[in-house]
C-alpha cells in the first residue's frame, strides 16, 4: 500500500535501510553523505522514520546542496531555527536566524528529537503522521516560504519522495508475550563475594530501567581478576581511594563482562539485587559514574528522575565489553550484548517494536557510559558506539522472536 | 601533641651471606609529634629532597622532619583528608586532597586544601572538588594533580586548576600511580605516571616537566595487568625505573626502553598466573597479592626495596632476587629513602618504622 499523508512516521521503525539511505545521499552529492550511517542511527534511535527525515531534507535544501543549509554549512537537514537537543548555535543569515550544528549527526538528531520531545509541540499535540507534522513544520504563514506552496506542496513532495524510495513498509506485529525473553544461555557465574569487592552501595531495591555499555580496555578474564583483587583481609582492608591503586576490588565493579571475540558472558554482580551466599542484596556497583556534564540519553534519564544520581548505578545494568576502544567486536559479542539488553528491556516491559525507546519517555533504554560523564570518560569508545546500531537491531530481533 | 614510639631497625649486611640484611637491631626512639601506629602516614617528598635534605611529614597529629626523619617537630592539626604533598624547595608549602571513587554515581568529592605555613593552617582551593595532589615545585610553581578526568596541571603552585586534564595520558586510563624521578636536574624535573583502565590494564608514561607550561609525555613505556607502584632514579648511568606489580617487579635500567620482570623471592606475595588468560587461583585471592610500594636506594647501586602485601623485601642485585626484611610486617604502603639521614622509612598498615641503611 502506498504511503500517504496520514502515514505514521513517529514511533515506528525505519522504512529505508541505512545502506539505501546512505546511497541516496551519496548519489545526489549531498555533503551529509559522509555521516549518513551515523545520521540514520541518530534518527532511528528516536523511533522516527529516516525516510521521512530524508524527505524533509530533500524538501528543505535538496539534501544540503541549496539554500541556507549549503550557503552557511549549517549541517541542518531540517533547517531548524531553534535547537531542542541543545546542540548547535543560532547564527544570523540573510534568511533570518538558523541553527548551525557541529556535525550532520547533531542536525539529524535534533530533527528527530524535536518530534518526540515530550516538552515540545509535536509530542504534546500528538502529531505523529505526515500531514499534522508538516502543517506545523512548514506553516503557510512562514514569511520565508513566500512563493512555496506550504504546507500542501510540502506534504505532497514528502509523500512522493517517500513512495519513491520506500524499501519496506512498517509491519508491526503487536507483542503478546512481554516477559518471555530469556536470559542468554551460558552466562558464567562469576559473582564476586563482598569479601573480594567493596565497590558498591546499597541504594535500595534495584529496578533496571536501562543498559549502559562500557569498554574494559583489557581482557574479560583480566577484568574478572581485577574486580576481585583486594588486600589481605579482604575488601574491608581496602585503602581510601586515590593514587595507591593496587587492587581493582577497591576501585570498581560492573554487572557483566562480555568478551569482544568469543561473546562469553561473565556475571560479576546481580542487577536484580538478589542476595547470594557471601553477597549482599541490592549491590549497586560503582560502574557508570561519575555524573559530570551528562548528555543525550544519560542527561534525559537523569532529568526524568529529578537528578537523583543514585539511578545511575542502581537502575541500570552495566555491561563491560573487553578489548581496547579501537578493537572491533565480533558478531558473537554483539549477540551476547543484544541478548542481555533484550532480556532487561523485556523485563522492563518494552515492546519490541518500540525498542530502544522507552515508552512514554524521550530517551532510549540503551546508553553509553560517556553519556553520564562527558569529558571524563570516552567509554565505550568509537567502535562500540558505531556498532550500537547493530546491537540494537539484533536486540529488536531477539525481543520480537520471544514477544510475538 | 601525642608522642608515640617509632621502632628503628638497623639494616646491615649479612656477614657471611649474600649481602642481604640479616643482623637486626631494634632501637626505639621517641618522635615528639608522631601519633600512634595505624594513624601515621609519611607524605611524599618534594622532588628536590635528595639535593636539599629530607623533608618529611607525618599525618595524624601533623609532624615535620627536616632531617630525613632523624628529628621531628609538631607542625599542626591533622591535615585535610587524602594525600599530602610537600613542595620541593619550600618545606612549608603543602597540598592535601582526595579523589573519590570515580565510577560512583554521586561521590561528593572534597575540595583540595593548601597550606603555606607547614600545615598550621589550611585554606580550601575553590573549584577543585576531587583533586588529589601528586607533586609540587615551589620554584617553578608547577603542581600536578589527579581527578576523575585525568592528570591536571597547575602553573601557580596549586592555587588554581583547570577542569580538563592535560592531554598527556591515553583516554580511558585513570591516574593510578605517580612518582617523581629522583636525581634529575632540578631545572628539568621528570616523573612517572601510571594509568589504569576500567578493566585493570595499566600503562606507564614518563613526564618531562622541564617546561612547566607544557609538560610532555612519552609514549607508553610498558603495559601490564593490575595496579602498581613506581620509583625512578636518574644518575650518570641513565634512568632506572622500578614498577611493583601483581606479578612481580618490573625493572628497566635504560629509561623504559626494555623491561625485565623479577619475581624470585616474591612468590608468596605475587601472582603465579597471568590473570588476563584465566581465573586467579582462589588461594592467591584469599592470601592477597601486590606490591603497593617500591624504592630505589640512591646510596647503593643495585639495592631496591619492595613493599608488599606482607612485609618489606630487599634486592641487592638490581632485582634479580629478593629477600624479606625481618621485623616489618603487614601491608607496606610507602617507602622513603633518606640518603642524608642514612635511613629508610617504611609505612605499613600497622606502624611507621625507620631502618638505618648500611653503607
Amino acid at each position: 500500500m502506498p504511503l500517504h499523508e496520514q502515514t505514521q512516521v513517529v514511533g515506528v521503525g525505519p522504512r529505508i535501510t541505512r545502506e539505501r539511505f546512505a546511497q541516496i545521499l551519496s548519489d545526489r552529492g549531498s555533503p551529509a553523505a559522509m555521516e549518513a550511517t551515523a545520521g540514520w542511527q541518530a534518527i532511528t534511535q528516536h523511533q522516527v522514520d529516516p525516510l521521512f527525515a530524508l524527505a524533509i531534507f530533500k524538501q528543505e535544501s535538496q539534501l544540503g546542496t541549496q539554500g541556507v543549509c549549503a550557503i552557511h554549512q549549517t549541517h541542518s537537514p531540517g533547517n531548524t531555527r531553534t535547537s531542542r537537543t541543545g546542540d548547535g548555535q543560532v547564527i544570523a543569515t540573510e534568511f533570518g536566524p538558523f541553527v548551525k550544528y557541529a556535525s550532520w549527526v547533531q542536525g539529524w538528531r535534533d530533527l528527530a528529537f524535536r518530534l518526540v520531545d515530550p516538552t515540545y509541540v509535536y509530542f504534546q499535540e500528538g502529531r505523529t503522521t505526515i500531514r499534522p507534522i508538516i502543517e506545523r513544520w512548514a506553516p503557510a504563514w512562514d514569511p520565508t516560504a513566500a512563493g512555496f506552496d506550504q504546507p500542501e506542496g510540502y506534504i505532497r513532495n514528502v509523500v512522493d519522495f517517500m513512495n519513491q524510495f520506500v524499501t519496506d513498509d512498517v509491519v508491526v506485529v503487536e507483542p503478546t508475550g512481554i516477559g518471555n525473553v530469556p536470559l542468554p544461555a551460558g552466562i558464567v557465574n562469576r559473582l564476586i563475594p563482598d569479601f573480594n569487592n567493596r565497590c558498591w552501595d546499597n541504594l535500595g531495591q534495584r529496578t533496571i530501567k536501562g543498559v549502559v555499555y562500557h569498554r574494559q580496555l583489557g581482557s574479560n578474564w583480566g577484568t574478572d581478576g581485577y574486580f576481585r583483587s583486594v588486600p589481605p583481609g579482604g575488601s574491608s582492608a581496602c585503602p581510601e581511594p586515590g593514587t595507591q591503586w593496587v587492587w581493582g576490588g577497591c576501585n570498581g565493579l560492573t554487572d557483566y563482562g562480555v568478551d569482544h571475540v568469543t561473546g562469553e558472558i561473565l556475571q560479576w554482580n546481580d542487577p536484580t539485587g538478589k542476595a547470594h551466599p557471601g553477597i549482599s542484596p541490592n549491590r549497586s556497583a560503582w560502574a557508570s559514574g561519575p555524573v559530570h556534564n551528562p548528555y543525550g540519553d544519560g542527561l534525559a534519564f537523569l532529568e526524568d528522575h529529578g537528578w537523583d544520581r543514585n539511578v545511575v548505578n542502581r537502575d541500570q545494568v552495566s555491561i563491560e565489553i573487553s578489548g581496547l576502544y579501537e578493537n572491533s567486536i565480533s558478531d558473537a559479542c554483539i549477540e551476547s550484548v543484544a541478548a542481555l539488553s533484550a532480556y532487561y528491556a523485556d523485563q522492563f516491559g518494552i515492546p519490541w517494536h518500540v525498542y530502544p525507546k522507552v515508552p512514554g519517555k524521550s530517551y532510549n533504554f540503551t546508553r553509553w557510559h560517556q553519556e553520564f560523564c562527558d569529558g571524563i570518560k570516552p567509554c565505550p569508545g568509537t567502535v562500540v558506539m558505531e556498532r550500537t546500531g547493530d546491537i540494537i537491531d539484533r536486540t529488536i530481533e531477539i525481543m520480537k522472536e520471544h514477544q510475538t | 601533641v601525642v608522642v608515640a614510639t617509632v621502632a628503628a631497625i638497623v639494616l646491615a649486611d649479612h656477614p657471611a651471606g649474600h649481602g642481604v640484611a640479616a643482623a637486626w637491631q631494634a632501637t626505639p626512639i621517641a618522635s615528639p609529634a608522631a601519633v600512634g601506629s595505624n594513624d601515621v602516614q609519611i607524605a611524599a617528598r618534594g622532588l628536590a629532597a635528595a639535593q636539599e635534605g629530607e623533608v618529611l611529614y607525618t599525618t595524624g597529629g601533623l609532624a615535620r622532619s627536616l632531617d630525613g626523619g632523624a628529628t621531628w617537630e609538631p607542625a599542626g592539626p591533622p591535615p585535610p583528608p587524602g594525600r599530602l604533598v610537600v613542595a620541593a624547595g619550600d618545606p612549608l608549602l603543602l597540598l592535601a586532597g582526595a579523589r573519590p571513587p570515580c565510577a560512583r554515581g554521586d561521590p561528593y568529592p572534597p575540595l583540595l586544601h593548601r597550606s603555606t605555613d607547614g600545615g598550621a593552617t589550611w585554606a580550601p582551593v575553590a573549584g577543585t572538588p576531587g583533586v588529589e595532589p601528586l607533586a609540587l615545585w615551589a620554584d617553578t610553581q608547577l603542581a600536578l594533580g589527579a581527578s576523575c578526568a585525568g592528570l591536571l596541571v597547575s602553573t601557580d603552585a596549586g592555587q588554581t586548576w583547570p577542569e580538563q586534564p592535560a592531554p598527556l595520558m591515553e583516554p580511558g586510563f585513570d591516574v593510578s600511580g605517580f612518582a617523581v624521578i629522583i636525581g634529575t636536574d632540578p631545572a628539568a624535573p621528570a616523573a612517572l605516571v601510571l594509568g589504569t583502565s576500567e578493566g585493570g590494564t595499566s600503562q606507564l608514561w614518563r613526564l618531562d616537566l622541564a617546561d612547566p607550561g607544557q609538560p610532555a609525555a612519552s609514549e607508553a613505556l610498558t603495559v601490564f595487568w593490575g595496579g602498581g607502584s613506581l620509583a625512578g632514579l636518574a644518575s650518570g648511568q641513565g634512568e632506572r625505573f622500578v614498577v611493583g606489580t601483581a606479578n612481580g617487579v618490573l625493572i628497566s635500567a635504560d629509561g623504559g626502553a626494555t623491561w625485565a620482570l623479577s619475581r624470585t623471592g616474591l612468590e608468596e606475595v605475587t601472582l603465579s598466573v597471568d590473570p588476563t588468560q584465566g581465573p586467579i587461583p582462589d588461594a592467591e585471592l584469599q592470601r592477597g597479592f601486590g606490591i603497593p610500594a617500591v624504592a630505589i636506594d640512591p646510596t647503593r647501586d643495585g639495592r631496591l626495596f619492595a613493599g608488599t602485601v606482607d612485609g618489606l623485601y630487599v634486592s641487592l642485585d638490581g632485582g634479580g632476587a629478593w629477600e624479606r626484611v625481618p621485623g616489618i610486617d603487614g601491608i607496606v604502603s610507602r617507602i622513603v629513602v633518606s640518603p642524608d639521614a642514612g635511613q629508610l622509612l617504611v609505612e605499613t598498615d600497622r606502624a611507621v618504622q625507620t631502618l638505618p641503611l648500611a653503607p
